[in-house]
C-alpha cells in the first residue's frame, strides 16, 4: 500500500511554469465543487467557491504576482489598473483605468466603479473580511481626467496591496433604494462583472455556468465556458471525474492516490495550501476567563504536551506525503515564512522529566499522572467536519496515553465548535486558519487580545508583548528582507512559548482532465489561470464543442 | 365521509404549524446565527455581526420574529435564504420539484415492486425461490442505503460506465425528449437506490400480510364458486393484505424523506434535502423553516393520502378513520 503514496509523485506535474503560446480558443471545463458558492459579489464571499466565482467575474485594480510578497508595488501585475503613480509623499497612488475594460453590459470601467467597490467592502452590513486590509485607506477620489486616486492616512509596506484587494463593482447597477442591500440585490443574483468570464446561470445546489467574454480587454479567454457542477460527496465527485462527466477536483485525498494512477485520462496537479492546523493550548480557564487556566497557564505544562507529541509522525499517518508539519503559525506560500525556526523537538523522556519535576507522577494503578491525587487529564476540542482533525486528535490522544496524560475527545459540531472556540471553552483545540499571501492575518489570530482587531480570533489567549512588537515590527518593514527578519523574531517567540502545537500544512493535489493545457496554477487561487487553461482540437470531447449562438 | 376528512385536514394543519413553530424556535436555539460564517474568518470587525442581524431583524425579540414570520407566510414570503443569495421561495421552487420526481419515482417502483414481490412471496411460502428472494430482500433491508448508493455507483457509473453518477442533467446534453430521456437516465440510479431499499421494506411487510390471509375463510369460498387462482391472490387476498402495508405507508414516507437526504447528497441531486441540511449547518433561519414547512406538508399530506388509500382497501377502516 505504501508505494501507492510514492509512485504517483511521478506524473505529478510541474506547476509555476509559464506558457507563452496561449493556445487554441475553444473547450469547456467542469469543476466539480464540493459546496455551492455562497455569493458571487467580492465584498460577499466567503468560501472558496464564492471566491473562485467572484474571481473569474470580476477584476482586481491589480493583482499579486507569483511571488506573492505583499510588500511594495514591485511584484503586482496591471489588471483593470493598466499603470499607477505614487504621490510625492507616497500617501495616494493614483491609478489609470484600463480604456477598453468594460462591464459585461457593455458599460466602460469607471473611477466610480472603484468607489463603488471600496465602498462595498467598508459598509459593514456586508460583513466583508478585505475590510481589515483597506484599514490605512482614507478614501477614493474620482479625477477629472478619469483616473482614480486612493489616498492613505499613514504609510505602509503593504499599501499596494491594499490596492489589490479592491474589486471595482458596477456602480450604475448598485442597489440605491434606502433599505436596499447588496446582498439582496439583483446584482448579487445576476452579477454583471469585468473579468474574463460573464455570469450565464445559477442553479442553486446544482450548478453555476460562465461564459468567455469574446470582448475582455486582455485578451479573449480561451475556453469558452465554465461550469461548476455541485457535487457534495468527496467520493462521488472523484468518480465523476473518472467516468469523464467532470475535469477538475481540487482536493485529492491521501487514500484516493493510488486510485488516480489508475485513470490515464487524468493528471495530478501539486501546489502550496494557505490553511494551516493547529493545537492551542487555553492560557484562561475555560469557566472564568479572568483566572489563568489551571495546566496550560504554566509554560513547563506546555512544553512538556508538546515534546510528548510526535508530530512528523502524526502527519505521516494522516496524510503520507500530502502534507509537510510545519513550525509556526505560517505557510510556505507566504513571504515571511521561515524554515529555520527551532521547533520544540520531540523527546518523551524529557517531557516525561518536566511532568516529574511539575510534581504529576505516573499512577501505578492506571499509568495516568497524577498530583495530589488528581489526574492530569484535559478536553480536546475538535470540529466534526473536520476528519483531518479528528484522527491527528485520536493519535495524539494515544500519544499523550502513553507518557500518562490522560486527553478527552469533545466532537463538536461545526457552528458549536466554533462559539465554544469563541467563548474559550476548551483546554486545547484543535483549529486551523485559512491564512493570505499577507502575514497581517497573525495579529488577530495569535496578537494579543486588544485593540485594533488585534488577538480578536486568539481564542486560547496566547499573550506576549515581545510577540506583538516583532509582527508590529515586521507589518511595518519597508523592505521583504527585514520583514522576514523581524518576522523570524517573532515566529521564534511564539514556538519557544509553546502556545500551540503546529501541525501541519497539507499539500494541495488536485486532479485535472489531461486533455487542458495548464500554464499556471497558483495556490493563492488555482482558477485565477483559468482565462488561460486550452484544450488542442484533437483532444476534445464532445462538450467542448463551441456552444451555439442563443 | 366530508366531516372526517375535514376534520384530518384540520388536524394536518396543527401539526404543520406545530411542526413549524418548533423548528423556528429550535434552531434559534443552536449556536450560531446565518452570519457566522463571516465571522469566523479573521479581519471580520465585531460590530459587523450587530448591523447584519440588524439589518434582517434577528436582533428583535424571537416573538416579533415569529409574528413577522407567519405574516410572511400568509403573504407567499418565506423570507431571505443567506445560504443560497436568494429568496427561500424561489430556492424552493428550484429544488422541491427535483424531490417529488426522486422520491415519487422511488416510491412508485419501491411499491410496485414490493407489493408484487411480497404478495408472490407471501403466496408461494415455501418455494426454494421464495425462500431466497426472501433472504435476499434481508440483505437489501439490512444494507444501509449510503453503502447500496456507492456500490450502485462504483458500478454503473465507474465500472460498466452505463449510466451517469452525478447530477440531473448531461452538461449541455440534448434538449426536447431526448433531454428528457437524460434526465431519467440521471434518475435512475438515485431512484433506483432509493426503490430498492423501500422495495425491500414493502416486500417483508406485505409477504407478512399475505401469509395472514393465504388460508382465510373467504378465499376458499372464493375458490369454491369457482373464480380463477389468479383472481383469487389479487383481487381478494391482496386487497385483504394490502392495508397493513399501506398503514406503514405513512411511517415509510417520513423515513423516505430522510432517506433521500443522503441520496442526494451522494448523487449529487439538487433537492430539497440537501438545501435542508445545508441551511441547517449555515444556520440559515429562513430556509430551515421553510424547508421543514414544504416537508411537513408533504409528509403529513401523504399520510393522509395514505389514510383514505386503507379506507379504500378496506371497507372494515371506513368507520375508524
Amino acid at each position: 500500500m505504501r508505494c501507492a503514496f510514492v509512485v504517483p509523485f511521478a506524473f505529478l506535474v510541474a506547476c509555476g511554469g509559464t506558457d507563452d503560446g496561449r493556445g487554441p480558443v475553444g473547450g469547456t471545463v467542469i469543476i466539480a465543487a464540493p459546496a455551492d458558492a455562497d455569493a458571487m459579489l467580492p465584498p460577499l464571499v466567503r468560501t472558496s467557491q464564492g471566491r473562485l466565482a467572484s474571481e473569474l467575474l470580476f477584476d482586481r485594480l491589480v493583482e499579486i504576482g507569483p511571488s506573492l510578497n505583499t510588500i511594495g508595488d514591485r511584484d503586482f501585475q496591471p489588471r483593470l489598473a493598466e499603470k499607477w503613480t505614487w504621490s510625492a509623499d507616497s500617501l495616494a497612488i493614483t491609478f489609470t483605468l484600463a480604456k477598453n475594460a468594460k462591464w459585461h453590459d457593455g458599460a466602460p470601467v469607471t473611477a466610480a466603479d472603484v468607489q463603488a467597490g471600496y465602498r462595498a467592502i467598508m459598509d459593514s452590513t456586508n460583513g466583508s473580511s478585505l475590510i481589515a486590509d483597506l484599514a490605512d485607506v482614507g478614501g477614493i477620489v474620482s479625477n477629472a481626467d478619469g483616473t482614480v486616486t486612493i489616498q492613505f492616512v499613514r504609510r505602509a509596506p503593504e499599501q499596494f496591496f491594499a490596492a489589490s484587494v479592491i474589486f471595482p463593482l458596477p456602480a450604475h447597477l448598485m442597489p440605491t433604494d434606502s433599505g436596499a442591500t447588496l446582498a439582496t440585490s439583483a446584482l448579487a443574483r445576476n452579477p454583471v462583472g469585468s473579468g474574463p468570464f460573464k455570469f450565464v446561470k445559477w442553479e442553486p445546489l446544482a450548478r453555476f455556468e460562465f461564459a468567455a467574454v469574446e470582448d475582455y480587454y486582455r485578451g479573449r479567454p480561451r475556453l469558452d465556458r465554465v461550469v461548476v457542477t455541485i457535487t457534495p460527496e468527496p467520493a462521488t465527485g472523484l468518480a465523476r471525474l473518472w467516468a469523464e462527466e467532470a475535469d477538475v477536483w481540487e482536493y485529492l485525498p491521501a487514500g484516493d492516490l493510488a486510485e488516480a494512477q489508475r485513470h490515464a485520462h487524468v493528471r495530478l496537479v501539486s501546489s502550496n495550501a494557505f490553511d494551516y492546523s493547529f493545537v492551542a493550548f487555553n492560557f484562561r480557564d475555560s469557566r472564568d476567563r479572568e483566572k489563568p487556566h489551571p495546566l496550560f497557564a504554566d509554560a513547563a505544562m506546555r512544553h512538556a504536551v508538546s515534546m510528548a507529541v510526535d508530530r512528523a509522525a502524526v502527519v505521516q499517518a494522516i496524510f503520507d506525503t500530502l502534507a509537510f508539519p510545519i513550525k509556526g503559525p505560517f505557510v510556505r506560500a507566504q513571504f515571511t515564512a521561515d524554515s529555520t525556526i527551532r521547533a520544540l523537538p520531540f523527546d518523551r523522556t524529557a517531557a516525561a522529566a518536566i511532568f516529574d519535576s511539575l510534581g504529576w507522577r505516573v499512577s501505578p494503578a492506571d499509568g495516568i499522572r497524577r498530583r495530589n491525587g488528581k489526574a492530569l487529564t484535559f478536553t480536546a476540542l475538535i470540529p466534526g467536519s473536520s476528519r483531518n482533525r479528528e484522527r491527528a486528535s485520536v493519535l495524539i490522544q494515544e500519544q499523550l496515553r502513553q507518557i500518562g496524560v490522560a486527553m478527552e475527545i469533545e466532537r463538536a459540531e461545526n457552528r458549536t465548535f466554533t462559539q465554544k472556540r469563541q467563548d474559550g471553552q476548551f483546554d486545547i483545540v484543535f483549529g486551523g486558519w485559512l491564512s493570505t499571501p499577507s502575514p497581517r492575518g497573525i495579529r488577530s489570530t495569535w496578537g494579543s487580545f486588544g485593540e485594533g482587531g488585534w488577538g480578536a480570533q486568539n481564542d486560547g489567549r496566547y499573550s506576549n508583548p515581545a510577540f506583538d512588537a516583532a509582527v508590529q515590527s515586521g507589518l511595518t518593514a519597508l523592505a521583504p528582507d527585514a520583514a522576514r527578519a523581524h518576522f523570524r523574531i517573532a515566529y521564534q517567540q511564539i514556538v519557544d512559548d509553546a502556545a500551540a502545537l503546529f501541525l501541519y500544512e497539507p499539500r494541495i493535489i488536485a486532479v485535472v482532465h489531461k486533455r487542458f493545457r495548464i500554464p499556471a496554477w497558483r495556490p493563492d487561487g488555482w482558477w485565477r489561470s483559468l482565462a488561460e487553461w486550452s484544450v488542442e482540437p484533437a483532444e476534445r470531447l464532445p462538450r467542448d464543442a463551441r456552444p451555439t449562438a442563443n | 365521509m366530508t366531516r372526517v376528512l375535514l376534520l384530518r385536514l384540520a388536524q394536518a394543519t396543527l401539526v404543520v404549524g406545530l411542526v413549524v413553530t418548533a423548528c423556528f424556535a429550535l434552531i434559534r436555539l443552536a449556536p450560531g446565527d446565518p452570519f457566522f460564517a463571516a465571522l469566523e474568518q479573521p479581519d471580520v470587525p465585531v460590530e459587523a455581526a450587530a448591523r447584519m442581524r440588524e439589518q434582517f431583524g434577528y436582533d428583535r425579540p424571537v416573538l416579533e420574529q415569529y409574528t413577522r414570520f407567519v405574516r410572511g407566510v400568509m403573504r407567499g414570503d418565506l423570507g431571505w435564504s443567506h445560504s443560497r443569495a436568494r429568496p427561500v421561495r424561489e430556492v424552493l421552487v428550484e429544488v422541491v420539484p427535483n424531490t417529488v420526481l426522486l422520491m415519487g419515482t422511488a416510491l412508485l417502483i419501491g411499491l410496485a415492486l414490493g407489493i408484487g414481490v411480497g404478495a408472490w412471496q407471501g403466496w408461494r411460502a415455501g418455494s426454494p425461490v421464495a425462500r431466497w428472494s426472501n433472504r435476499l430482500g434481508l440483505v437489501l433491508v439490512s444494507i444501509p442505503e449510503f453503502v447500496l448508493a456507492l456500490l450502485m455507483a462504483l458500478l454503473f457509473g465507474t465500472i460498466w460506465r452505463v449510466l451517469p453518477i452525478g447530477g440531473m442533467r448531461t452538461e449541455f446534453g440534448p434538449g426536447g425528449l431526448a433531454g428528457l430521456v437524460d434526465v431519467l437516465r440521471h434518475l435512475v440510479l438515485p431512484a433506483g437506490t432509493l426503490a430498492i431499499v423501500i422495495a425491500a421494506i414493502i416486500a417483508r411487510h406485505q409477504r407478512a400480510a399475505m401469509l395472514a390471509v393465504r388460508d382465510a375463510e373467504f378465499l376458499r369460498a372464493a375458490r369454491a364458486m369457482g373464480i380463477s387462482e389468479r383472481r383469487v391472490v389479487w383481487q381478494h387476498a391482496l386487497r385483504n393484505a394490502l392495508a397493513p402495508v399501506l398503514t406503514v405507508m405513512g411511517v415509510l414516507l417520513a423515513s423516505l424523506a430522510s432517506g433521500a437526504v443522503l441520496i442526494e447528497r451522494i448523487f449529487a441531486w439538487p433537492g430539497m434535502g440537501r438545501a435542508l441540511v445545508d441551511a441547517v449547518l449555515y444556520r440559515d433561519y429562513p430556509l430551515v423553516v421553510g424547508a421543514v414547512l414544504v416537508t411537513s406538508i408533504g409528509v403529513v399530506g401523504a399520510t393522509l393520502l395514505a389514510d383514505l388509500a386503507v379506507w379504500w382497501a378496506d371497507p372494515r377502516a371506513r368507520g375508524r378513520l
